[in-house]
């Protein structure tokens, strides 16, 4: 059944996309609506390689994470001479940048966009739809578990400081600047590489793919999931890209439905589904404290602030 | 040589003198107090010492070099750190997770910082004695958002402490923090100062101030008014007159 499989692939994708999004949006606290750019830099770049160059998938791939990575590195040196609303603004410019980039420069081939990407293929065998979805499988472990990691280490919990605080976070002495272009390359070579793998897996690249719509949509999903979290960036991601199968009617209307929720949620429950002060994980997290204070006697606390904030 | 040295500062935003050429300097171990009215330029003092504001004249030097255009980070991993006035935590991250976040810039230059937090045993230890200091351990994984004031001024002090700073800069710690916690808060900053570390405080609760410091520096209007040992600033008419006249009653 191809059809699983290609569904699989696509929604994987996307779930790669939005967790590598978080870095930057979730962990760093910068706006970023130009996510799809990069998405398709990393597309673009292995594609010309590939077809014009005979460079195979493998090769195809450090490629374009280098170039997500050189973007990124840009793209976050940009970012420090920006106030907030200035930064989200330059990030939904790129997008058309981007565009304009693919369109008229030969190399990535015009309006055409690249075609006939041979397969990849793996020790003789060519790549099916069933490798395809797993390689984007695989692809998403290991950018959750990088994304985890990140989070685990002392450069991660100096990210998060930076989203809530960057004046103190400069005052402990945190790199502000040095961390925030990190977290954008870091995220961006992401996005390269999940660009690679979808190039291979459509076989071609049109530069309308990578517009701002997709970047919307790949907020949107983490939105929806939950800012802040890998949990809710795969879960939006499934929910938002699962949709258009499920329902056959949304797919024509996708964009409308999808702002629709957006709305629903900013208004309703602007953390997101699974987000850290969600309805649900409230929920959850009240019933292991109810667990526990019934195992030990509570004892008032004297430093926690009582009533409204 | 002094350890901290403020050499002539002014800072002017526009046509506003916030600080007019203040001088000050804080020897090696001292507890050194700043006090005046509200509007005195005492938090804009400590923005210029902390690196926020670049004095528009005049230098402020750490040990003899000059820190005036090093910025907060710059400032800060030389020795010198501040709590805020208005507390300032991560709030989405637990009282545990803001002290390793000001931690994390001060661990040996040869740990990685993309090492995990939790294989760090020395700062594990760190983090375990501020909190124990800062009486903090029983709320170390609350998030910082639910801390009440008393909460968040001990939270501002331990992530101050955390790179082991040689000046320590506190921004009004008594503010708001009622009758009830003045003595704890107090006998905090003795066990700070034993340590040996020096400590330049502005303080609005004058009583407060005089108790702890061995020098006083009174601004008004963002000039130096007095400056010395807090019992012949207690007396001094012109501080009386700008400030102390109206407040006395109300901070003892």
């Amino acid at each position: 059944m191809t059809y699983y499989e290609v569904v699989t692939t696509t929604v994987t994708l996307y779930a790669i996309l939005s967790v590598s999004l978080n870095i930057v949006v979730g962990y760093t606290g910068q706006p970023h609506l130009g996510q799809a750019a990069f998405f398709g830099l990393g597309a673009y770049v292995a594609a010309a390689l590939a077809v014009r160059h005979g460079v195979s998938f493998w090769l195809c791939l450090p490629a374009s994470v280098a170039t997500g990575l050189v973007a990124g590195l840009v793209l976050g040196a940009i970012s420090l001479r920006l106030r907030e609303d200035f930064l989200a603004v330059t990030t939904i410019g790129l997008n058309f940048v981007a565009i304009v980039f693919f369109e008229k420069i030969p190399f990535f081939g015009g309006s055409m966009g690249i075609y006939a990407i041979p397969l990849p293929s793996l020790a003789g065998h060519q790549f099916t739809p069933l490798d395809f979805a797993l390689a984007a499988i695989a692809l998403l472990i290991v950018t959750i578990a990088i994304s985890a990691y990140v989070d685990s280490t002392w450069f991660g919990v100096s990210l998060r400081a930076i989203k809530d605080d960057e004046l103190a976070a400069a005052s402990v002495g945190a790199p502000v600047a040095r961390y925030k272009i990190a977290a954008f390359a870091l995220s961006t070579s992401i996005a390269g590489l999940a660009g690679a793998l979808y190039a291979f897996f459509m076989s071609v690249v049109t530069p309308d793919s990578f517009g701002f719509t997709e970047s919307v949509v790949i907020l949107a999903m983490l939105m929806l999931g939950g800012v802040g979290t890998i949990r809710g960036a795969v879960v939006g991601a499934a929910i938002l890209g699962a949709m258009p199968e499920l329902f056959r009617f949304i797919s024509n209307y996708r964009l409308l439905t999808f702002g629709a929720i957006l709305v629903l949620i900013l208004r309703f429950q602007p953390q997101g589904l699974l987000g850290d002060d969600s309805a649900v994980v409230l929920a959850l997290r009240q019933a292991i404290t109810r667990l526990r204070t019934t195992r030990h006697s509570a004892h008032p606390d004297t430093l926690i602030r009582h009533g409204p904030a | 040589m002094a350890l901290l040295e403020v050499d002539h500062v002014s800072l002017r935003f526009g046509g506003l003198y916030a600080l007019t050429e203040v001088d000050l300097s804080v020897e090696d171990g001292a507890l050194v107090a700043v006090i005046g009215p509200n509007g005195a330029g005492k938090t804009t003092l400590f923005n210029v010492i902390a690196g926020r504001f670049k004095p528009t004249a005049g230098d402020v030097r750490l040990n003899g070099r000059s820190i005036r255009s090093l910025g907060l980070r710059g400032v800060n991993v030389l020795g010198v750190a501040r709590t805020f006035q208005i507390a300032r935590p991560f709030g989405s991250l637990s009282v545990a997770q803001n002290v390793q976040a000001a931690l994390a810039p001060h661990r040996d230059a040869h740990r990685s910082s993309l090492a995990p937090r939790w294989c760090d045993a020395d700062a594990r230890r760190r983090l375990a004695e501020l909190l124990e200091l800062t009486e903090l351990a029983s709320v170390a994984d609350r998030r910082s958002g639910e801390l009440n004031i008393g909460g968040l001024r001990r939270l501002e002090i331990a992530r101050a402490l955390a790179g082991d700073p040689t000046l320590l800069l506190l921004d009004e710690p008594a503010a708001g923090i009622g009758a009830d916690g003045i003595r704890p808060l107090a006998e905090l900053i003795r066990a700070i100062r034993k340590h040996g570390t020096t400590i330049l405080l502005v303080e609005h609760y004058v009583g407060f101030a005089l108790s702890l410091a061995d020098k006083v520096v009174v601004l008004d209007e963002g000039r130096k008014l007095a400056e010395g040992d807090p019992e012949v600033v207690r007396r001094d008419p012109r501080v009386i007159a700008a400030y102390l006249g109206t407040d006395t009653v109300e901070a003892q």
